[in-house]
């Protein structure tokens, strides 16, 4: 069964969205990743947890195609990643010229460059498709802003934008929420889980815990290797935590039972936000 | 009034001089457009240094015929970018560091060639701040054609150049051949500032490929517009620097430098 739903790759329809199969990655003898295996259908929305270096951003860029795993393979809708245009990659904030003169709908149209094939310019189709997209993550009113001008959180719905205007069915988010305030971390991931149920498959790295149980399904906590799979209930105990994070992690027993504090502490300074 | 722009006019060597001023312009106002936005302006400079132990090698060789320097210069500038290119992605420095050393030591090597001939403080003097009313018809047929040629290739490769640029990282998930496209950036600059040099020199090389593309990023909102004025305040310069020049009697080259930093400043209370 073949389904002609992404350029120059047919797409298996039995296939699971992204199907990891013991991933590992070595970098100069140093393990970054070790066995991480797991599913993700359409329709489905997982997050990723662990500390720093935990390998979350490798893991995301294996994916994406852009690292090659050291053993085990990455299956993308049953194929191999690499000339997939249905995957939308949104690198940490900080890989983006913030200072390009752009406007928001100038950006969101650049998603459709890889549909256009090269020397063909973007036409009319390609302005309503971004303009669709821009609507689907409420930010029609901005269209005509320059991207510096936008704060962290309608940069972030920008990058999601373009990835809607690409036509993404992958969505892969390193760290969308570091340096939002709560209300704009809490309006992101709420506009993400309206999104996956109209067919994504969305895969978030990020570091606010709290956060994970109320907005996902299932949560993947890395240190390198899998610690644990599954519903965030299941997967976010104190045991868990504990191996994950090690000493970076407090436990504080309160009324409500035990209080595990992770130290998320110092996520990357994002230059582009001042 | 008419006769204030005419008058010059009626020297061919200045009407090659005013072409070939501004479609060089013009040109550094185009790609520089994009090495200011990649931040590569440091590594323009170093072209344009890193281009005159070729040009001392052609004048030597030939014997100072000037049409033939210009080859060695096209050739030298184009080694001398993808060097630059291969340089930033290995090696245990810093690419500005990198660039640093290669660009001072292949000036300083530059230097040393030109002045083991005899007279050669007068012919330093044209490499390193031109000598734009010096170019000979097929020097100006020369400097069109490449100047064409560039031009021709950015626009065509407009939205592949401009996203790898704004977003390096997401360019490549859509498989666009990244790399590929920063060597191609890095040919495209060694030959504007090849084409440059015979108008404002090596000295001021940097100043046509970085301060049009500066106005137009001070009164543009988008790409378009700020490559759109940058060509504009980069004609401009260019046909203005020559008319100053021959009115007030200053060199050529700094008089266009002198009128594109002029159109800055005066851009500067404008910016949005």
């Amino acid at each position: 069964m073949r389904a002609k739903t992404c350029w120059r790759e047919f797409h298996a329809l039995d296939a699971p969205a992204i199907d990891a199969r013991a991933l590992s990655v070595r970098k100069n003898g140093r393990i970054i990743l070790e066995e991480v295996s797991f599913k993700l259908d359409r329709s489905e929305s997982l997050a990723v947890v662990g500390p720093n270096g935990a390998g979350k951003t490798t893991l995301l860029s294996v994916i994406a195609g852009l690292d090659r795993p050291t053993s085990g393979e990455i299956r993308i809708f049953g194929h191999l990643p690499g000339r997939h245009l249905c995957l939308g990659y949104l690198p940490q904030r900080a890989e983006v010229e913030w200072n390009f003169p752009a406007t928001v709908l100038d950006v969101v149209v650049m998603g459709r460059v890889g549909r256009a094939g090269l020397f063909r310019s973007l036409g009319q189709e390609d302005r309503k498709k971004a303009e669709e997209a821009l609507q689907q993550v409420g930010l029609s009113h901005l269209k005509e802003r320059r991207i510096r001008e936008l704060s962290g959180g309608e940069r972030q719905r920008m990058l999601i934008a373009r990835a809607l205007a690409q036509e993404a069915q992958i969505l892969l988010l390193d760290e969308p929420l570091a340096g939002l305030d709560a209300p704009a971390q809490e309006g992101l991931l709420a506009l993400l889980a309206a999104l996956a149920p109209r067919g994504l498959a969305i895969l978030v790295a990020m570091h606010e815990l709290d956060l994970v149980s109320r907005y996902f399904q299932r949560v993947l906590l890395l240190r390198t290797r899998p610690i644990a799979l599954g519903d965030p209930k299941a997967v976010l105990t104190p045991e868990t935590l504990r191996v994950a994070y090690g000493t970076a992690l407090h436990l504080l027993p309160s009324a409500s039972g035990v209080l595990a504090v992770g130290d998320t502490c110092c996520p990357k300074e994002d230059p582009s936000l001042r | 009034m008419i006769a204030f722009f005419r008058e010059p006019l009626e020297f061919a060597f200045f009407v090659r001089a005013l072409l070939a001023a501004m479609a060089a312009s013009a040109i550094c106002a185009l790609v520089g457009t994009f090495i200011v936005l990649r931040g590569m302006t440091f590594l323009g400079d170093a072209l344009a240094h890193a281009i005159l132990p070729g040009v001392a090698l052609g004048y030597l060789v030939h014997r100072g015929e000037r049409s033939a320097v210009f080859y060695w210069a096209l050739g030298t500038g184009v080694i001398t970018s993808l060097a630059i290119g291969a340089l930033g992605k290995h090696g245990r420095f810093r690419e500005d560091t990198a660039i640093g050393i290669v660009f001072a030591g292949m000036f300083a090597l530059g230097i040393g060639l030109i002045s083991t001939a005899r007279g050669y403080a007068v012919d330093l003097v044209h490499f390193l701040f031109g000598n734009v009313l010096a170019v000979s018809p097929y020097d100006l047929w020369l400097i069109l054609c490449l100047c064409g040629g560039v031009a021709l290739v950015v626009l065509a490769l407009w939205k592949e150049i401009a996203l790898t640029t704004l977003d390096p990282v997401f360019a490549r998930t859509l498989r666009l051949p990244v790399d590929a496209i920063r060597y191609l950036l890095l040919l495209l600059a060694a030959v504007t500032v090849v084409t440059a040099l015979r108008v404002v020199g090596v000295a001021l090389v940097l100043a046509m490929l970085v301060t049009p593309p500066a106005t137009g990023y001070l009164l543009a909102k988008r790409l378009s517009g700020m490559a759109g004025i940058a060509v504009l305040s980069g004609i401009l310069s260019g046909f203005w620097g020559l008319y100053l020049s021959y009115y007030a009697g200053i060199a050529p080259g700094a008089a266009v430098v002198l009128v594109a930093t002029g159109l800055f400043l005066f851009a500067l209370p404008f910016r949005r």
